[in-house]
């Protein structure tokens, strides 16, 4: 809204005009805490990172916890040490299973005992995947351009008698580059995620984007399908040049939905998380304090379960 | 129910036995020299037990006694008391003229009704004569911050007119103008009030144990009178100071039967700056022709007509007007671009009301009011080529703001001195303009041209309210102030309601001791979306909706006054609770609130929470001497209140921002002689509530990937909402008065010294970097120590 102009204008006159003073007071010293992160899967060992949150004057780097002493139980019984791999990072012998719960405990010579937990769910399948592609032709100064639109029907059916928690990626095959004898060479494809277009009124939050695991998408709920077949709508915009980033078109012939199913942590975790991100310099925003599920610490803990659907498309 | 048969047996009772023998005493009291009418004035028999009453807000008193020989004592505060003996033998009518006790000499002065014998809680009345005498930012009287310096009541952030009750918010408090609400009541985004101290009369504010006749607030009820006009002679001032320029003629229009006041003021630092604008940008390397500057104007005007001592009508009429403004315009070949903005926003209250008095012992006020507020912000651009005449033009509008409509039936009914019932009923349509957008384009080719509006549509809605008051003494001592209001709002196909039960009582000790209580619920059906501290014209006045339900409040106080030779010292203590609150989502930011793709939903609704509970508590303490060379009051409050919403702050409660756990308001007047009068006030006053992040730790964001290497993304941990205060504030400012006797009237030199020991108040903090690169705290502060100067002539 264009007022708001006028308003940091105003705002900036008092600005100038007051007078600045740095402050001597000595903020209270908050008490330091124990932090962990963590993001659990079933295709790859717990791994959890623990470090030590300090002052926000506080100019030195944070610090890592190697020494911490950081068990794994699994179902309240006691499983095993973690083992430092250093950076803070603890891992252990063991993949995670779905529907067990997995407890973390960390404690750090003086600083309090922290301990979480997670379950992964039973991953929603997807139950079908509708797509309809449309062309666009653009022609402009005797050049045309060619976009297709991918529109995607996602149906899935969520769990009765319990609040949901969902994260959409979709992705494709890109080409890895490789500078070979003074050029740009594909050696191959990777899958890699694609920003999609979505009017579904899941999406109807802004703070839900977020990254796991190197899978960009966003979180949604099941608030207007509790218990019931829902079918997502979204769509994916293909232009032959978008990722042909040296001059090579992209050769794409298949894109991945990957359907996560989240605990309800993470979906808080990923709003507080963005919404303190977009307003942290906005001096008018009413401050964010960022979910964590780390008792007496701070931190998130948490992980996902995949369903995994795939498309083939010809883009001849 | 058996209570209240029981209630309206008493009350027949009542009326029964006060019907025997008996006659009544009626009139008005007024100022003998302008013809004013007098409220709060005491009619007593001196020789009865100081058996008496006090006249209302008009001025009219009614008493009723037994067939005796009557002496009737009249007084009011800066006045002679009138003593008049005489034989009650039939119902009489006594218009009282009282001489202002400065014009004379070797009389006895005595106060109003003493706060021990006032049967009413939290409410303080204070005289525009004596806020005329307290130091001002730059001179410029200011009846919102006087208040501020009263017991109970806080200011916002440093320097703003907003206030803040009881631990209530800035939208609980009814802030009438000659019976009309006034809903934006800042100048400068709250550096000044718009009220003009040159046309009031008297204020009072009530901050608990509301009667049963006040309703719509939650929190308090600052009730502003506009003088009536002199019915003798011809009067006015003129005074010239560093911001603005006031003017105010008032005088009769037919002597003693009718009269008309009319004041103005209009700030000039653009007017002052447009010649330093010129040769700026004279000097500059370009065809740039700049011009910009903000302006606050403001009119009040009033006439009233006596038809006859049974009846008199008024007619009031506030209108004001704040402007920020820039004019640019670049030459360059041909073409000439010009580029305008805006940003303008004001108030129009106007009430017209008829006094009639229908009966010896009735007293009947009708009201009709108008009252409108509206906010407009404007970008105008356009570039003409001055040898084809070719032009395009855009132009874009945002306006929001609010408009009454009411009528208001008011009925005082003096069964006997010990007796009084009060009822009414008013009715109030609202419309509410949440935000219309208007963008018109034109240019030489018609046929793209636009002109189109949208945005928030208006919403319509009906308050009405009733009301039933009853003050009476049980027996000796012991008076109670008894009633309900009954209130309903209908917005949308949905109709709230309520009643509201008020009772106050007081039981007198002895003559100048006494205790009381109070207890009062209130419901409160409008909203005030904000979130900054200071009065931006932005906030917005919203109804209730179906989702958002009205605000409730259930106050208990207790408290003790005493009074003696001038002084009147009272101690109370209350608890509030409050319900429905609104307060802004997390992250949410009044900047975002009035954005929208989609305008047509009511996005306003999606930025808040609205489960919002409150709890306020606190003990206050006021010393007051009203006569005698040296006045002023000592004011202290110890007070806490928190807030508590289900989805802010992880539902836990936090404290509210204007918490404030000791707030000191003194008040010192010295009148050395008629013509030097010294004036300086303290305050002090625990800083404001802020969210500060305490801590740094590494979070799982976007770009973590737990793979060989951590990526260090740091964020800052907020612990709560509210976790920490600003540093304390305090401020002295200082004044002084030279007046001397003209010719033709009366000059008056005033010089000022605001923050006059140039503390560093806070008016936000924020982190930033050193010289040394290191994060580190910094405070901003506003004003330093400040002089003024103005002159005024009074004729």
């Amino acid at each position: 809204m264009k007022h708001t102009i006028y308003i940091f204008i105003i705002f900036g006159f008092f600005a100038i005009s007051s007078c600045q003073k740095k402050l001597d007071i000595d903020l209270p010293e908050a008490e330091k805490k124990i932090v962990v992160n963590g993001l659990l899967s079933t295709d790859s060992l717990i791994k959890v990172n623990v470090s030590k949150s300090i002052g926000i004057l506080d100019n030195t780097k944070i610090e890592f916890l190697t020494n911490a002493n950081v068990k794994l139980y699994k179902n309240d019984t006691f499983i095993e040490n973690l083992v430092s791999s250093g950076n803070g990072n603890f891992v252990s012998s063991f993949t995670p299973e779905i529907n067990s719960n997995y407890k973390i405990t960390v404690d750090y010579n003086n600083l309090k005992s922290v301990n979480t937990n997670t379950t992964l769910k039973n991953p929603v399948p997807i139950l079908s995947i509708d797509t309809l592609s449309e062309i666009q032709i653009y022609n402009y100064d005797g050049y045309s351009d060619t976009t297709t639109i991918y529109h995607f029907k996602l149906k899935l059916s969520d769990n009765v008698n319990e609040n949901n928690f969902y994260f959409l990626n979709f992705s494709g095959l890109q080409p890895i580059y490789e500078f070979i004898d003074d050029q740009y060479v594909i050696t191959g494809y990777e899958e890699s995620s694609f920003y999609f277009n979505s009017e579904d009124p899941v999406f109807n939050n802004e703070n839900s984007y977020f990254t796991l695991n190197k899978m960009d998408g966003r979180c949604f709920n099941d608030e207007l399908f509790n218990g019931k077949e829902y079918t997502i709508d979204f769509e994916f915009q293909y232009n032959k040049y978008m990722f042909g980033t040296f001059g090579e078109p992209a050769q794409l012939s298949t894109f991945y939905i990957n359907l996560l199913t989240i605990p309800d942590a993470l979906y808080y975790y990923i709003n507080s998380y963005n919404l303190n991100q977009y307003t942290q310099y906005d001096p008018f925003a009413q401050p964010v304090r960022i979910y964590s599920n780390v008792e007496n610490g701070l931190g998130i803990v948490t992980g996902y379960t995949l369903s995994k659907d795939s498309v083939l498309i010809n883009n001849q | 129910m058996k209570k209240l048969i029981l209630f309206q047996t008493m009350f027949f009772i009542l009326i029964i036995s006060s019907s025997a023998q008996k006659y009544t005493i009626s009139g008005y009291v007024e100022n003998n020299e302008s013809g004013e009418k007098l409220a709060g004035a005491v009619v007593y028999n001196p020789e009865k037990n100081n058996m008496g009453t006090m006249t209302n807000t008009y001025g009219f008193y009614s008493l009723t006694s037994e067939k005796t020989d009557f002496k009737l004592n009249v007084s009011y505060i800066g006045y002679a008391t009138q003593s008049f003996s005489f034989s009650l033998a039939h119902d009489t009518v006594i218009n009282i003229a009282l001489i202002p006790a400065n014009e004379i000499e070797a009389v006895e002065v005595i106060g109003q009704k003493t706060e021990a014998e006032k049967v009413e809680m939290g409410k303080i009345d204070i005289s525009a004569k004596t806020i005329q005498s307290i130091p001002s930012l730059l001179g410029e009287v200011d009846v919102l911050k006087a208040i501020q310096l009263l017991p109970g009541i806080q200011s916002g952030t440093e320097g703003t007119s907003g206030f803040y009750v009881r631990g209530g918010g800035p939208d609980q408090n009814l802030i009438l103008l000659d019976g009309v609400p006034v809903y934006n009541a800042n100048h400068l985004f709250g550096f000044f009030s718009v009220f003009n101290a040159d046309a009031i009369s008297d204020i009072s504010i009530t901050k608990g144990g509301f009667p049963a006749r006040y309703g719509g607030r939650l929190s308090s009820v600052l009730d502003i009178r506009m003088k009536e006009g002199n019915m003798k002679t011809y009067s006015g001032s003129a005074s010239v100071g560093i911001i603005s320029s006031k003017i105010m003629f008032e005088g009769p229009i037919i002597k003693d039967k009718s009269s008309f006041l009319i004041s103005a003021r209009r700030t000039y630092i653009d007017v002052l700056t447009w010649p330093i604008q010129k040769i700026y940008f004279a000097n500059q390397d370009n065809n740039f022709d700049t011009k910009s500057g903000y302006f606050f104007w403001d009119i009040n005007a009033k006439v009233n007509y006596k038809f006859s001592d049974k009846n008199r009508i008024y007619l009031s009429v506030y209108t004001g007007k704040d402007k920020a403004y820039s004019k640019m315009k670049n030459t360059w070949e041909e073409y000439i671009d010009k580029f305008e903005s805006q940003l303008q926003w004001g108030n129009i209250t106007s009430a017209f009301r008829w006094n009639h008095i229908l009966g010896k012992k009735l007293f009947l006020n009708t009201t009709a009011t108008y009252s409108r507020y509206n906010f407009n912000v404007g970008i105008k651009e356009g570039t003409e080529n001055t040898k084809t005449k070719e032009f395009s033009e855009f132009a874009f509008d945002y306006i929001s703001g609010i408009e009454d409509y009411s009528v208001k039936i008011d009925f005082d009914y003096n069964l006997t001195s010990a007796h009084q019932i009060k009822y009414g009923a008013n009715y109030i349509y609202h419309t509410f303009k949440p935000g219309i957008n208007a963008i018109k384009s034109t240019s030489n080719d018609s046929e793209t041209a636009i002109d189109t509006t949208f945005g928030n549509s208006n919403i319509y809605a009906n308050e009405y309210a009733a009301y039933f008051e009853d003050e009476i003494s049980f027996f000796k001592g012991f008076k109670a102030n008894i009633g309900f209001h009954y209130s309903g709002f209908y917005v949308s196909n949905t109709l709230y309601q309520s009643v509201q039960p008020r009772i106050s009582a007081r039981y007198m000790i002895n003559p100048k001791l006494s205790v009381k209580a109070a207890y009062t619920q209130m419901t409160q059906y409008l909203h005030l979306l904000t979130n900054t501290s200071i009065g931006l014209p932005t906030d917005l006045w919203l109804p209730v909706t179906n989702n958002i339900k009205p605000q409730e409040s259930d106050q208990y106080a207790v408290g003790s006054a005493y009074s003696f030779e001038g002084f009147d010292i009272s101690i109370e203590a209350y608890y509030k609770t409050m319900n429905n609150l609104i307060e802004y989502k997390d992250g949410a930011s009044f900047i975002s609130g009035f954005e929208s793709e989609d305008s047509t939903q009511r996005i306003w609704e999606s930025q808040i929470e609205s489960d919002g509970k409150g709890i306020s508590y606190g003990i206050e303490l006021l010393i007051k001497k009203n006569i005698g060379k040296i006045n002023g009051w000592i004011g202290y409050t110890y007070s806490k209140s928190t807030r508590e919403f289900s989805n802010v702050n992880y539902g836990e409660a936090f404290p509210y921002t204007y918490d404030r756990r000791h707030d000191i308001g003194i008040v010192f007047n010295y009148k050395f002689n008629d013509k030097i009068d010294f004036g300086a006030t303290w305050v002090f006053g625990t800083g404001n509530a802020f969210t500060l992040a305490l801590e740094r730790y590494y979070a799982l964001t976007p770009y973590t990937y737990f793979d060989d290497i951590y990526n260090e993304s740091t964020v800052n941990h907020i612990d709560s909402r509210n976790n920490q205060r600003m540093p304390a504030y305090h401020r002295l400012d200082l004044g002084i008065n030279i007046k001397k006797d003209l010719k033709y009237g009366k000059r008056t030199w005033s010089f000022g010294l605001y923050n006059a020991y140039n503390r560093k108040n806070p008016f936000f903090l924020r982190f930033s970097r050193d010289e040394n690169g290191d994060r580190a705290l910094y405070q901003y502060s506003l004003f330093p120590v400040i002089p003024s100067v103005s002159y005024k002539y009074d004729f």
